[in-house]
């Protein structure tokens, strides 16, 4: 198909005898909005970070846009992790001028103006400022990219709601609307109404990827209360 | 992408050495005006102090930074940024490679120079000049031979860097204690390759492999030896970064 942005076969990823990702088939498709749910430990982290060309697959293989993950896709993936991974000696402007120097996509315009929004000055370094600041600057950074793919780790976890807010509509009123956006999260009742699709990881394979209104449909309750009722004893 | 990468691993590095290198320069000054004025006294032995104290901190900042721009910026979480640019790996360990290189010579120069600036009065160097005329004398070959003393620097350097970076990367391969496995593999390596420098020696002895040299005068066979040398480096940098970058393209694992 013309418009299939991830593909996996067959793909998995073990850490010395831990099966992480085991044997993931999938496919996901543009201009979506998808959530990758399952809790700690399911794989999530792992099978983004295998998208980014930060793991290396164990076995199988993953393509995005038809090609495996290189220079090429790396141009056209804006990926946030579930850390801090920008250097401590930076300052903003040298953030805003190493993703405007590597990355095509990023409008320098749009982050300034965000960051303007939040407060947060162009001389300030990495170093000085709060977790909580950290983290907001990353996400501009990130969602100032017209990219074909997001992949959001865990973007709103262990943060407060008025937080969480501004995140999910940081993300909303950013994202290139011809990509798609793959939020990672177990926190679904937060993310649930912005959804198009969700994808449910357990134990390190895909027992679920369908769109969010199928589900409602065929389960007859919100995506929210169906993770629930499937992981109840792992969460 | 290789000169936007080196912007970036210059200024980390060059935002720790300017200083260093300028507090260096400056204590030398200092030693050479109390050293001259022929009265050391306490504040003259402790500007020395400083002065001993200061060209090994160059040294050892210089030995951590290598090894910590490497390790933090490619293999703990800056990794996370640097591996996701549109990047091959290849770019990324040249330039950690150049810049370190670059900075490992300057802090050699920058003590060399030191060392100058205090001994200047009692050694009397002399100025400039006299060098180039000196070097206008020595012909080709003495040319050829400061070129290759140059180039034996340069590749000397890189292939201590190279030898950090390619332990750090057979560390990597481990599932836990990777500066541990690290440090084992660069002590291996340096094992490993003593070793086969003690058996290429013996064995060029045995065959009495003396290549008719001895009609050469000293100059063009000082040379032949330099240029030897800068083979042998480029072999082990060759070696080193190949390891190096098959490892971080093949089983990157950031975890």
């Amino acid at each position: 198909m013309a418009n299939e942005l991830i593909v996996c076969r067959g793909l998995s990823k073990r850490y010395g005898g831990v099966r992480a990702l085991d044997q993931v088939e999938l496919t996901v498709g543009e201009g979506k909005i998808v959530g990758l749910l399952g809790p700690n430990g399911s794989g999530k982290t792992t099978l983004i970070k295998l998208l980014c060309g930060l793991l290396q697959p164990s076995e199988g293989a993953l393509q995005i846009a038809g090609m495996s993950p290189g220079p090429a896709t790396k141009a056209r993936v804006s990926y946030l992790p579930d850390q801090m991974y920008f250097p401590d000696w930076m300052k903003v402007k040298d953030l805003l001028e190493l993703f405007a120097d590597f990355y095509a996509d990023f409008s320098r315009e749009r982050a300034g103006q965000m960051l303007d929004s939040l407060g947060i000055q162009e001389s300030q370094r990495v170093k000085t400022m709060s977790k909580g600041t950290k983290e907001k600057m990353q996400l501009v950074l990130v969602m100032s990219r017209d990219a074909r793919l997001y992949l959001l780790d865990e973007p709103i976890a262990g943060v407060d709601p008025a937080a969480r807010e501004f995140i999910l509509n940081t993300i909303l009123r950013n994202y290139n609307e011809k990509g798609t956006v793959l939020i990672s999260t177990h926190l679904i009742g937060d993310v649930e109404q912005v959804l198009d699709e969700a994808i449910f990881l357990k134990a390190g394979r895909v027992i679920r990827h369908e769109a969010v209104d199928t589900i409602r449909e065929q389960e007859g309750m919100s995506v929210d209360a169906l993770f629930r009722e499937i992981f109840r004893a792992s969460v | 992408m290789l000169g936007k990468l080196l912007k970036y691993d210059f200024r980390s590095m060059f935002r720790v050495f300017l200083p260093l290198w300028g507090a260096l320069l400056a204590i030398s000054f200092i030693n050479r005006l109390t050293l001259n004025s022929n009265s050391m006294g306490i504040p003259g032995l402790v500007l020395f102090i400083a002065y001993i104290g200061i060209i090994f901190a160059v040294m050892a900042v210089t030995l951590v930074l290598v090894v910590q721009r490497f390790y933090n910026g490619l293999l703990k979480s800056e990794g996370y940024l640097m591996f996701t640019l549109p990047v091959k790996p290849w770019q990324l360990i040249a330039s950690k490679g150049i810049a370190a290189m670059v900075v490992t010579v300057l802090s050699v120069f920058m003590a060399g120079l030191s060392v100058l600036i205090i001994a200047q009065q009692s050694v009397n160097i002399p100025p400039l000049d006299e060098w180039f005329k000196g070097l206008r004398g020595i012909g080709a070959d003495g040319v050829l031979m400061l070129a290759l003393v140059v180039l034996l620097i340069l590749t000397s350097a890189l292939v201590s860097v190279t030898h950090i970076h390619a332990s750090l990367a057979l560390g990597h391969l481990a599932n836990s204690h990777r500066i541990a496995w690290a440090v084992g593999a660069y002590v291996g390596i340096n094992m490993l390759l003593t070793t086969i420098v003690g058996i290429a020696a013996r064995t060029l002895g045995r065959y009495n492999f003396r290549l008719e040299l001895d009609h050469l005068e000293a100059i063009p066979l000082t040379n032949i030896v330099l240029f030897a040398l800068n083979v042998l480096n480029i072999i082990q940098i060759a070696i080193f970064f190949v390891t190096t970058e098959r490892i971080l393209t093949k089983r990157l694992n950031l975890e």
